[in-house]
């Protein structure tokens, strides 16, 4: 069961993945367990997220890729910057 | 397909999603300025009407002005939070509150909320009550300005030379709509009024900060159902009760927690479940901009309200239209171009580690 608040999760993902680029796609996959029942969650709202989060610097786009409904998706990679605000990470995670 | 056009659509999306940030402001602006229309309307209605001030002393007028605007405050916030909650609800995102509320970002949404609602919009509305508005309104209306000032220093927001300019403009502009000359005695709290005034312009552009930064980590819708509702539960725990008391015994003769009775079953509540519901959305769209333009765009896009206040009141209420106000509305709306010229400076809002 989904802990995070969706936005605040995703950057969680990207600081896990440890400076390695992950595609939109796989961040969605990875999250569906957690929040798949709620009405919140999908691509559009996903890449909303991202796009806010890359704004204020918190995360990069990186190599672009087709996914496999030939969309336009970006890579994304945490900053160091985002880095330090996952300081703010409940503790018991 | 190659890479160069994946990244073309994808430059595409973003310019999608900036413009839309431009837009919200945009509409924050728009409505909270029906919402000001909306709510002055209510005071067409009982008890407002036959509420009068004439025959009191000045401490006791002064008293019952201070009741009916908290009271009016409280009624906002609670009916903007029951909106917004139910738009959440629709939008199937219910859990995030308690998610949200659980987090560092989420803690400080609410203390924005407190800076934001019951100490700032009670410092405006005690300090307008206390202080003659043409002394008071240049120190609230430079609110946007200080938020910016902090967000460039704290935030590290990248906002160009044009912008500032437009941020300039739409706070002067304000400020003229709203200005009326005046030769009015300064009165005996006028020092008390002036630091609650000053309190205002800390506490909204304080909101703006802590509310921008938790929105990095939080969805700015959640964050501001959050923020209406924290600020209506703080109206109603403690700065009612506390401020009835302290007035009923320091102003007497009349009980003034009678004033606050009468404006909670006023028959204007209809209207003023309206005016939530516009300044709900409003308040929506601002938290959306201030996320997604960044702090000095969202504050100036927001001050447009003053413009829209104009073309409602004109339209509605058949306000006069003084010189002041033409060249203030002209103001505010070259100030809006200004600063959303160029959507493309949205796709990077601060200088980034």
């Amino acid at each position: 069961m989904a802990v995070l608040p969706l936005r605040f999760r995703i950057l969680h993902l990207l600081n896990q993945a440890d400076g390695k680029p992950i595609k939109m796609t796989e961040i969605y996959k990875a999250l569906y367990d957690e929040y798949s029942g709620e009405g919140q969650f999908s691509l559009e709202m996903m890449e909303h997220h991202l796009m806010s989060i890359k704004a204020v610097g918190l995360i990069d786009a990186v190599e672009p890729y087709f996914d496999e409904n030939k969309e336009a998706r970006y890579q994304y990679v945490i900053t160091q910057t985002g880095r330090e605000r996952t300081k703010y990470l409940p503790k018991d995670l | 397909m190659s890479l160069l056009s994946a990244q073309a659509v994808l430059d595409a999306k973003q310019l999608k999603h900036a413009k839309r940030g431009i837009l919200a402001g945009i509409l924050s602006g728009i409505l909270w300025g029906a919402s000001g229309t909306v709510l002055g309307a209510a005071l067409g209605f009982e008890p407002f009407t036959s509420m009068t001030t004439d025959g009191l002393d000045t401490k006791h007028a002064l008293a019952i002005m201070v009741a009916m605007a908290l009271c009016g405050a409280f009624l906002h916030d609670a009916f903007a939070a029951i909106w917004v909650g139910v738009s959440n609800i629709r939008a199937g995102k219910f859990k995030e509150y308690g998610r949200s509320l659980r987090t560092k970002p989420g803690q400080m949404v609410c203390i924005g909320s407190i800076l934001g609602g019951p100490i700032g919009m009670s410092g405006y509305l005690l300090g307008i009550t206390l202080v003659n508005s043409a002394y008071a309104l240049p120190i609230t209306a430079a609110y946007p300005a200080v938020a910016a000032v902090l967000a460039t220093i704290f935030f590290k927001e990248k906002n160009p030379a044009r912008v500032w300019i437009g941020v300039v403009l739409c706070i002067l502009g304000s400020f003229l709509v709203y200005y009326a000359p005046t030769e009015a005695e300064k009165g005996p709290f006028f020092a008390i009024g002036l630091i609650l005034t000053t309190l205002a312009c800390i506490g909204w552009s304080s909101e703006g900060l802590l509310s921008t930064y938790g929105m990095d980590m939080l969805d700015p819708d959640i964050a501001l159902g959050i923020r209406e509702g924290v600020s209506a539960i703080m109206y109603f725990i403690f700065v009612l009760p506390i401020t009835t008391l302290y007035l009923t015994a320091n102003f007497g003769p009349t009980p003034i927690w009678e004033t606050v009775m009468k404006v909670m079953t006023t028959s204007a509540l209809p209207i003023y479940a309206f005016g939530g519901f516009l300044g709900g959305f409003s308040y929506v769209y601002w938290y959306r901009a201030l996320n997604m333009t960044g702090v000095a765009r969202a504050m100036a896009l927001n001050v447009t309200y003053a413009l829209w206040g104009v073309i409602f009141g004109a339209v509605f209420t058949g306000i006069d239209i003084t010189i002041y106000l033409g060249i203030g509305a002209c103001s505010i709306a070259i100030g809006a171009i200004l600063v959303s010229a160029n959507p493309r400076e949205l796709f990077q809002l601060r200088e980034t580690k």
